[in-house]
């Protein structure tokens, strides 16, 4: 299956073939947002009750079944390398918070010390910092802290002889608040796996249906997996994942209880939205049981050749669907 | 009105200023009353007095500034801060605190009876948040306490915070009970329901997304909207369908106007931050669909249908042909007042 969520689920298959789970490490200091960071991407906690988590004693680890499976390690701050048991050649991202309200010294100590380590065994490994709580502190000062933490960490990994054009190093400004948190997992999670089929489908779909921008996102975790080959716009990106974050808390609301509906009833959502110069609709698909598409384009384009995009969109949710379905069974059928 | 602190002035940015929760925190005190006019339905104009809470105010509130506060009031807000858990214990400091508390809210109550006779009363226990355990429990003390407190006067309560639905719950009673023709509205969105098929219909307010009006085939109807006593949840019946067939709207989420007003207002101030606007939705799940669009130039109307028969379109041509008819309801209804 195609899905990020199932954690509940997870690790059911038998042992005869499980499958190589990549395994994505969450660590900082105390209280910097790790446990709250997979609790409201990957298992739906409201980010407002993020407040009455309480402190990890040991590491926790949860396994999703995504198009390319991975645990997530919930780490406590005192994990070190030798503690985590597996060789580090079974990590593929190691994830570092960093509250931009705490003092940095520490935890750039820290994180310049485990990046050392990591590399002695794996130099593939992906270093993600996340730059946590940003909407914790003022707007003008977000992005200066920023860009702060940044340079102090490039100079100190530098000091200590690391070349950095040879590590896999990424920087995010996070909250759990918004969008940030979530785009911040959707590029850490396509780093593990090859999207490249579903990026090709996208850049297909758009192309016919002149759709300006498209996204196909995994419905449970709010994680996008793969956008057409055209630039991001942020403020696209963030319209489209609060388009899907208003339409998931919405449809509860007025689904009766204990009624279901036919399976293969896949949603569908249109929002039309005004500026001062033109109009475009935010259109969102359902694709299969896990996956949706979300496509921006004009609200002319839309109004003029909605039976077209209909007709475009049959095929392309069963090109999806079989991709999700070859995957599944067969995996690296796909890569090529 | 209410204690200086206890989130008088959050709950109207949030509501009336379109302010994200979170900002609230930057909010400064309130130097005595802070007027603001709302243009709420078109011609509707509520004036709003955010009457800052610090004791030297209140007190020239029921002395000198007396008349002046208390006349011509069509409702009285007053907001308490709930006690949370760790409030709860009770030192002297904090009984005298409260005590103050209630005697000024006291001596508000007798001031209004005097002024203004035929005010209504609500009564916020606000930050609800805080409370983590027993909240239905904890709530229902205090609005026992606080009913003893007001010495017969009619209040209508409601636990509330600015961080989840039940301030729209509550704010979308209290403007409900201000709008002379909410009746109507109502029996005029049920015949639209009918017509249309819908399992239910709810009026919005444009820019406060309050709920000014449901179809009565819904149970939160004009009575409901009306009732008084606590905003507690009682508990709704569970029949999935009603004796027709169709879907009862029983058997849908009670807190779903409130939080659809909240999640649609969340909504349009991430587009508002894209430079764009809000226009019109349309949604369509396994079981059932919506269609949000604007109704008049003031309010916008959710039509909400279970049977997969009925077409969008069909819905959105009802809506485009129902424009008139509500735009005219409206202007009797506010002229009405
Ligand atoms: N936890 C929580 N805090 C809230 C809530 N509502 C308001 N606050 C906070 O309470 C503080 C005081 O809020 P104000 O709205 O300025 O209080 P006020 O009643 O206007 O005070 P005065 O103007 O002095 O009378 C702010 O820091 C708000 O962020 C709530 O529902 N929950
Ligand atoms: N302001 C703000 N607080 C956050 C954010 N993320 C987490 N927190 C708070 O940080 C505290 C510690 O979080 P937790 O996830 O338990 O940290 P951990 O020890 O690293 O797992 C909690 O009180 C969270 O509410 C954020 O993005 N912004
Ligand atoms: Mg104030």
């Amino acid at each position: 299956m195609s899905s990020l969520a199932h954690a509940a689920t997870a690790g059911l298959n038998g042992d005869a073939k499980t499958p190589a789970y990549s395994k994505i490490l969450l660590l900082g200091q105390r209280r910097s947002g790790k446990t709250s960071a997979k609790e409201t991407v990957f298992m739906n906690l409201p980010p407002k009750q993020t407040f009455y988590l309480e402190s990890t004693p040991r590491i926790t680890k949860t396994r999703f079944e995504s198009i390319v499976p991975f645990e997530l390690w919930d780490c406590p701050a005192s994990t070190s390398v030798a503690a985590l048991g597996v060789p580090l050649t079974e990590i593929s991202s190691l994830v570092y918070f960093i509250d931009v309200q705490d003092t940095y010294n520490v935890p750039i100590t820290k994180f310049v010390a485990l990046v050392l380590d990591c590399l002695r065994e794996n130099p593939d490994i992906h270093f993600e910092v996340l730059v946590h709580k940003a909407e914790s502190i003022p707007e003008e000062y977000r992005i200066e802290n920023f860009r702060i933490i940044q340079n102090r960490l490039s100079d100190e990994l530098e000091d200590v002889g690391i070349d950095l054009r040879e590590v896999q190093l990424n920087y995010h400004l996070t909250s759990v608040y918004d969008h940030s948190l979530w785009e911040a997992f959707s590029h850490i999670i396509q780093r593990n796996f090859g999207a490249d089929f579903l990026e090709s489908c996208l850049n297909l779909f758009c192309a016919n249906s002149q759709i300006q921008k498209a996204f196909i996102f995994d419905i449970a975790t709010r994680i996008y997996l793969a956008t057409d080959s055209s630039p991001v716009d942020p403020a696209d990106y963030a319209l489209a994942w609060d388009y899907v974050n208003t339409l998931r808390q919405l449809e509860p609301l007025y689904s009766p209880k204990g009624r279901t509906g036919p399976a293969d009833a896949w949603g569908t959502s249109i929002v039309r939205l005004n500026s001062s110069t033109t109009s475009i609709v935010i259109a969102y698909w359902q694709l299969n049981t896990h996956l949706a598409v979300v496509a921006i384009l004009p609200a002319e384009t839309y109004r003029e050749r909605v039976a077209l995009i209909d007709y475009n969109l049959v095929y392309f949710r069963e090109g999806v669907q079989e991709g999700c379905e070859l995957l599944a069974s067969g995996g690296d059928a796909m890569r090529d | 009105m209410g204690k200086s602190g206890s989130g008088k002035t959050s709950m109207r940015s949030v509501i009336f200023s379109n302010n994200p929760a979170s900002l609230t925190s930057r909010l400064g005190a309130t130097n005595d009353v802070e007027q603001n006019h709302v243009r709420f339905l078109g011609d509707l104009i509520l004036n709003l007095w955010d009457c800052g809470g610090q004791e030297s105010f209140m007190d020239s509130y029921i002395s000198s500034q007396q008349s002046t506060i208390f006349q011509h009031v069509a409702v009285l807000i007053y907001v308490f801060e709930v006690d949370s858990a760790s409030n709860l214990a009770g030192s002297a400091e904090k009984d005298k605190d409260r005590e103050r508390d209630v005697s000024y809210y006291r001596s508000c109550l007798a001031a209004l009876a005097r002024y203004s006779p035929e005010a209504r009363v609500f009564v916020l226990v606000h930050k609800m948040d805080l409370v983590r355990e027993h909240r239905t429990e904890v709530f229902q003390k205090r609005v026992k306490e606080l009913e003893r407190e007001s010495d017969g006067v009619a209040i209508t309560t409601f636990g509330t915070s600015i961080w989840d639905e039940s301030l729209y719950k509550a704010w979308s009673r209290i403007v409900h009970t201000l709008i002379p023709n909410a009746k109507v509205l109502a029996k005029h969105l049920t015949t639209f329901a009918e017509a249309c098929g819908a399992t239910e219909v709810v009026m919005f307010e444009r820019t406060t997304f309050l709920v000014i009006a449901t179809s009565s085939t819904s149970t939160a109807t004009s009575s409901e909207l009306l009732a008084s006593t606590n905003g507690a949840q009682a508990a709704e019946p569970a029949d999935i369908r009603n004796s027709t067939g169709s879907t009862s709207p029983n058997s849908l989420d009670p807190t779903r106007y409130e939080r659809t007003s909240e999640l649609i207002k969340a909504f349009k101030l991430s587009c508002s931050r894209s430079q764009r606007q809000f226009q019109a939705t349309v949604m369509q799940t396994a079981t059932f669909t919506a269609v949000l669009e604007e109704l008049t130039r003031n309010t916008y109307i959710l039509v909400v249908v279970h049977d997969d028969e009925i077409e969008t379109d069909a819905i959105r041509m009802n809506i485009i042909a129902a424009r008139s008819k509500f735009e005219q309801l409206q202007s009797v209804s506010v002229t009405a007042s």
